[in-house]
């Protein structure tokens, strides 16, 4: 630990910039919910329209469904890579920051994707979003590999190439999400069922 | 508190995790305000028709003081399940993602619920949230009794283990409120008032 660099009076702490990070997370997680729009029914008519408008609503629930998951295992991920960072430097700063920005777009292409889940740009804006997100993660691990005098422990190279791999899936995922958009827009949501099985893959086979 | 499993990096602290929970708790609870909705008039007719706008609020003001109160509920028990947990593993974990999604829904169902309270479909999605948040917290303090090598050493099983039937509560109102529901929606919802009876009654006989 070198007090010259935690002493430096622009030096953001681990602590802040996690508590930032959580709390934005959280928010746009629960911001989610409010995809869920039912235009005002007349008391009159609700006994008989509501129960078919909460099905129509199937395509915004599963969008949230993945939305949810796929918030929550960045936020997992980012608490992995955070666990070896020691000194935040301003790329760290950076890089947060731009994850910060396409989390909080999150809730809105979610639900422009459920609403519109047959319109190929509306289904292709969520998987851009989940694209660039996986690729920042991937640049953020990327950088704490190759910046040894940042971090409390070296990260061995063993962890380094699992952690990389780690980082691929969500690029590759939304990538042929994006490509199966051309065929199905609603289908190509499906792609990230293949995450839990990816990951599942990687862990039995390729650790040592 | 084994130094080995404080450093790997695939565990979860749960400091971090705490104060996830608890940020998705706080910005639920406040989406709850939500879904009490003032139909929109001119100024020229809200003079008069406020007050009676404002009297057609009551049930959507009665359900969201009922899901704040159970929201503050389930965010105790949670504070009371972590207060023994040492260590946040995989499950614990999956049981915390899964009863956030559910959480994160509640402000959606009570809007439905206060919104349509003469409509059974939109009355049973509440009660069947509350049901599922209620049953997670049981299955939490299950698996934390028959799995106490996570929890502190303090941990004593013989009086921890007789909180089963506290946690059973709010599932079993929730049960009778789906119940109820099928004879009549509006009067269902007061199913959730019999909880502060319970936990009287079983503080006065004794049962803690």
């Amino acid at each position: 630990m070198s007090g010259q660099e935690t002493t430096d009076k622009y030096h953001l702490s681990k602590n802040r910039l996690e508590a930032l990070f959580d709390g934005i997370f959280a928010f746009a997680m629960t911001l989610l919910v409010t995809s869920f729009i039912i235009q005002p029914i007349p008391a009159s008519d609700a006994g008989v329209e509501l129960p078919a408008r909460i099905a129509a609503m199937q395509p915004e629930f599963i969008s949230f469904l993945i939305a949810f998951f796929v918030l929550a295992s960045f936020w997992l991920a980012h608490h992995r890579q955070f666990h070896f960072v020691r000194i935040i430097d301003p790329a760290i700063v950076r890089i947060t920051l731009f994850i910060l920005a396409f989390t909080v777009l999150m809730p809105f292409t979610t639900n422009v994707s459920g609403d519109y889940s047959g319109v190929q740009v509306a289904v292709d804006l969520f998987h851009a979003n989940l694209f660039i997100l996986g690729v920042l993660f991937l640049i953020h691990w990327w950088y704490l590999v190759n910046n040894p005098g940042l971090t409390s422990v070296e990260i061995s190279k063993q962890d380094a190439v699992y952690g990389m791999r780690r980082a691929l899936v969500m690029p590759f995922v939304s990538f042929l999400g994006f490509a199966c958009s051309f065929a199905s827009p609603s289908w190509s949501m499906a792609v990230y069922l293949l995450i839990p099985l990816v990951f599942f893959i990687n862990r039995r086979y390729f650790t040592a | 508190m084994s130094g080995l499993e404080q450093d790997n990096p695939h565990r979860i602290s749960k400091g971090r995790l705490e104060t996830m929970v608890d940020t998705i708790f706080a910005f639920a609870m406040t989406l709850l305000m939500f879904g009490i909705a003032v139909p929109e008039s001119s100024v020229s007719q809200t003079a008069a028709d406020l007050s009676a706008d404002l009297v057609k609020l009551i049930p959507q003001f009665v359900l969201f003081v009922i899901a704040f109160l159970v929201l503050a509920l389930f965010w105790i028990e949670h504070h009371r399940q972590f207060h023994h947990i040492r260590i946040v593993d995989p499950t614990i974990l999956r049981f915390n993602i899964a009863i956030l999604i559910f959480i994160v829904l509640i402000p959606f169902t009570t809007d439905m619920a206060g919104a349509y309270d003469r409509v059974r479909i939109a009355v049973l999605l509440f009660h069947v949230n509350i049901l599922i948040v209620g049953a997670l917290f049981l299955g939490q303090w299950m698996y934390i009794c028959r799995c106490h090598h996570i929890c502190d050493t303090d941990f004593d099983i013989a009086i921890e283990g007789k909180r089963f039937r506290l946690l059973a509560t709010i599932p079993s109102v929730a049960f009778l409120g789906i119940l109820v529901a099928f004879f009549s929606p509006p009067y269902s919802l007061s199913a959730y008032l019999l909880v502060p009876f319970i936990v009287i009654i079983r503080r006065l006989t004794g049962n803690k």
